[in-house]
């Protein structure tokens, strides 16, 4: 038996101490390269989607490489450990140090090439399903089952370069001198964790800077870094310290902990965040970043929604500068609606636009006022002369609302402002301002002439707003929407606005739900990794305190909420961290509603970790109850 | 009053070739009683103390602890049994190194759950009665290996258990700190009238007892009971192992 076939038979007999490592490579190899069959589908390349998502796309795969980095870093950095008295072993059986690191190089490369080529195949395997499924979500008919020639080559490449480096870390890792240590490593004490709390009210400091920084009016890039930064070191220090730093003040609290199994599981659960806590930050910051972009997502695609449920025309034109032409134009569109046998109500409003407080505002008259809200039949009060009412449009998150009786200047005129509404009237119009006859008159000969406005909508009650658009209805707005000539030009057609958002959307939100997916089972392999090689040394705890009379239902409950905090402590974390800096930055993303759609999502991503979980527990307490079987 | 009644005790070992650990031993510990255990390797010693700590059922036969069968238990309520009825005291000290001594002491109170109060006074008893007043803040790795073996022995009579049970208790320390933790044994014992049966290699050990059962081969071999002093009761045990092993290489002092 030579050295190769010493270190490969090594790997061969003993399967159970390389399973869960050899799993994660593959699986992490798989993944990558499901991910880059769908990039490089030619298909995809072809439409205009695909080019505009193709650095999206890229990226996401770059994030994807780097945290397989990590996520395999850190995998084998335990199976090490794990092995450390076997490399003792070897030692005092007089294998030199080169020989030992000559044993790790080999099986790090017998294990990464064959998880390369086995990742390979498995996710050959399945990308016939994997497309099927993208081209069902994409609505692309016929996103086709290729021979994945590019993506086959990247894969390969980059993770060959990525195992050859980690098997050179490997070797840092237990460049230990004497055999002693590698031979006791597990049997050290764990000494008593002592946080430091300056660093504990660094990372405090830093959460509280960051969210100071969010209030900002603007954000300049340097500072959304530096919030990035803050966000980055606070998280850190939360895991090594802040959270050790809690740990050992709930240990003080004799009351609570001596008190049933708490007094084992707190104890032991500050070790447990300290020892996972360079993964545990990990986790929180891709999964935040993750969920702070799926809320992104879901937030914009739920506002088109919005936009079109509460947009109340179906069809705005302004006219050009000539306002008789552009009626005359629209007549043309009166004449297709009552061809198809549409019902429908025109509406003529004259407006001024103006600008206030840097953003666009329409000035309209109260009688051109009343005729468009007795359409949309909603409730409204007169203006005297001195009076405005002001109507804000509910989907614009700039718009701040004025003080009643407060005053307010338009051109030189000052006016009281006596009422307040949240209507939306017009599209892409944030404000309106309601003024008396009058007035409107007196302010239409002041103001150019190039700020007047002629808008006519229709208000098509057929064309119901609950609903997705039918064929029909987008078949009449695609023609009078590509009409538009100089005359008269299309202000709003919601119906087309959504119909050209949405695949964009649906594509976005599928890459997206791919990594959110592909993060949830990253994170699963890891715990699963983490959870089956800790096993054998948490069940010396289980022993010992099975000895002192512990039942096995209270060990249960004990490995439960042990694994509970390494399942959901840091999705937990990350959760909030993402919830508080959306909820701060919709107002700098132009969102309305942010909290809620990325609750959804999180709360989907929860379910799933949380299905992973109960999996994982009847698993892990069916092991730890055969194991006490066999201890007795 | 009997605390622990052994009868017709038989614990066979399946597998292909039947091995009979222990065969119908019979006999009593009365309350108060030191009694210990020797008896050469293999002889069924740890068998025998298995059966009586409820982590091994027997094949035949029946232990009866303080007038309850711990056998027709169910499997929650055994562990109940044995936090409150038992206490151990282990080789290995058996010390959970994530805890403070005081936590490890106190903890068959705490899953108890205990009023604090309670847990408290018992803890201040019990830590001056074993002198480890000063080391209750302390980490395992903290201190010597005779004091660990005197916070798992405060632990085993926090809640004074029925019977104190020892297995090998001066097998990982020094002579000196063998007797001290012998010592304070054997004062519990006297102090509290606790009933304590030791498993043991030690005759310098064995010699604390009141009375000491030898057996060999899973079978008693004899009994011998102290007289006044401990010094020629430890002749009377060397004596024994002698004739019991014939071989003075057997009469090490540390189990392997």
């Amino acid at each position: 038996m030579n050295f190769r076939q010493f270190a490969l038979n090594n790997v061969k007999r003993n399967g159970g101490a390389y399973v869960g490592y050899f799993l994660s490579c593959v699986f992490v190899v798989m993944m990558f390269f499901l991910y880059a069959i769908l990039m490089f589908h030619p298909q995809l390349e072809l439409s205009i989607q695909g080019t505009e998502m193709r650095s999206w796309m890229i990226t996401a795969e770059a994030v994807l490489y780097g945290f397989s980095f990590l996520f395999l870093f850190y995998s084998m950095s335990v199976f090490l450990k794990e092995r450390t008295k076997e490399f003792g072993m070897l030692r005092i059986l007089g294998a030199k140090s080169a020989q030992i690191y000559h044993l790790i190089l080999l099986e790090n490369l017998i294990i990464g090439m064959s998880a390369i080529i086995v990742g390979l195949v498995c996710g050959f395997a399945t990308s016939k399903l994997f497309l099927m499924v993208g081209a069902d979500v994409l609505d692309f008919k016929g996103l086709f089952f290729y021979m994945p020639v590019k993506a086959i080559t990247v894969t390969f490449t980059v993770f060959t370069a990525l195992f050859s480096m980690l098997s050179i870390f490997a070797v840092g890792f237990i460049r230990k001198n004497n055999i002693i240590d590698l031979l006791q490593e597990k049997k050290k004490p764990k000494r008593e964790l002592r946080a430091n709390p300056w660093l504990a009210l660094l990372s405090i400091s830093c959460f509280i800077l960051a969210i100071g920084l969010l209030r900002n009016e603007r954000l300049e890039l340097e500072t959304t870094i530096t919030i990035l930064l803050l966000g980055c070191i606070g998280t850190y220090f939360f895991y090594t310290e802040l959270s050790v730093w809690m740990m050992q003040q709930l240990r003080k609290r004799k009351f609570y902990l001596w008190r049933g199994t708490r007094l084992l599981w707190i104890s032991d659960l500050s070790y447990q965040l300290r020892d996972n806590a360079r993964m545990f930050f990990i986790l929180t910051i891709v999964a935040a970043l993750a969920f702070s972009v799926m809320g992104v997502l879901l937030a914009s695609e739920r506002q088109l929604m919005m936009i079109y449920q509460k947009t109340p025309f179906s069809l705005e034109m302004t006219s050009g500068r000539d306002e008789k032409k552009g009626l005359k134009e629209s007549l043309k569109i009166d004449k297709i609606l009552s061809q198809q046998k549409i019902e429908y109500q025109k509406l003529i409003t004259h407006s001024l636009w103006v600008k206030k407080y840097g953003m666009g505002m329409e000035i309209i008259s109260q009688s051109d006022f009343q005729s468009l809200i007795s359409t949309l039949r909603l409730k409204y009060e007169t203006v005297k002369d001195d009076e405005v009412i002001v109507i804000n449009s509910p989907l614009y998150a700039f718009s701040k609302k004025e003080h009643i009786d407060a005053t307010f200047k338009i051109g030189n005129t000052p006016l009281k402002v006596k009422k307040q509404y949240e209507y939306q009237i017009f599209s892409e119009c944030s404000r309106l301002a309601v003024v008396s006859d009058p007035i409107y008159l007196r302010m239409n000969r002041l103001f150019p002439k190039s700020l007047h406005h002629l808008t006519i909508s229709y208000y098509i009650p057929a064309w119901k707003n609950h609903r997705v658009p039918h064929d029909s209805e987008i078949k009449t707005s695609w023609e009078i929407g590509t009409m538009n000539s100089d005359k008269l030009y299309l202000r709003g057609d919601k119906v087309l606005n959504y119909i050209n958002d949405v695949p964009l959307y649906k594509f976005t939100n599928f890459i997206f739900v791919f990594i959110v997916f592909i993060l949830s089972l990253c994170i699963v392999s890891f715990l699963y990794f983490r959870l089956f090689t800790d096993f054998y040394h948490e069940r010396e705890f289980y022993r010992k305190l099975s000895k002192v009379g512990v039942s096995i239902e209270e060990l249960k409950h004990i490995s439960t909420l042990k694994m509970a905090v390494m399942f959901f402590f840091p999705l937990i974390i990350a959760a909030m961290e993402s919830l508080i800096s959306l909820s701060m930055l919709k107002r700098h993303i132009g969102l309305l509603e942010i909290v809620v759609p990325s609750l959804y999502g999180i709360g989907v991503f929860f379910c799933l970790q949380l299905l992973y979980f109960l999996i994982f527990r009847s698993r892990y307490l069916k092991k730890l109850n055969q194991w006490m079987t066999v201890m007795k | 009053m009997e605390i622990c009644q052994v009868r017709h005790l038989t614990k066979i070992y399946g597998g292909k070739v039947l091995n009979k650990a222990l065969s119908d031993m019979n006999f009593t510990i009365r309350k108060g009683e030191f009694v210990g255990i020797m008896g050469p390797s293999g002889s069924g010693k740890t068998t025998l103390l298995n059966m009586i700590s409820t982590i091994d059922a027997p094949s035949s036969g029946t232990v009866i602890i303080n007038g309850k069968d711990p056998y027709q238990l169910k499997r929650d309520e055994l562990a109940r049994f044995r936090r409150r009825e038992l206490g151990f005291v282990f080789q290995d000290f058996n010390l959970l190194d994530t805890l403070t001594m005081e936590e490890n002491i106190v903890l068959p109170f705490v899953l108890d759950k205990k009023n604090l109060t309670e847990i408290e006074k018992n803890l201040r008893a019990v830590a001056e009665q074993l002198d480890i007043v000063d080391i209750l803040k302390k980490r395992t790795y903290e201190v010597s290996g005779g004091q660990l073996q005197r916070a798992a022995i405060a632990r085993a009579i926090i809640h004074s258990p029925s019977l104190l049970l020892a297995d090998e208790p001066t097998g990982n320390l020094d002579s000196q700190s063998a007797r001290t933790v012998m010592e304070m044994l054997a004062s519990v014992n006297k102090k509290d009238e606790t009933t304590m049966m030791l498993v043991t290699h030690d005759p310098i050990a064995a010699s604390y007892c009141h009375r000491v059962i030898f057996i060999k081969d899973g079978k008693i071999e004899k009994q011998i009971v102290r007289g006044k002093d401990r010094q020629p009761f430890f002749q009377e045990i060397i004596d024994m192992l002698s004739l019991l092993g014939g071989n003075a290489h057997e009469l090490s002092s540390v189990r392997p």
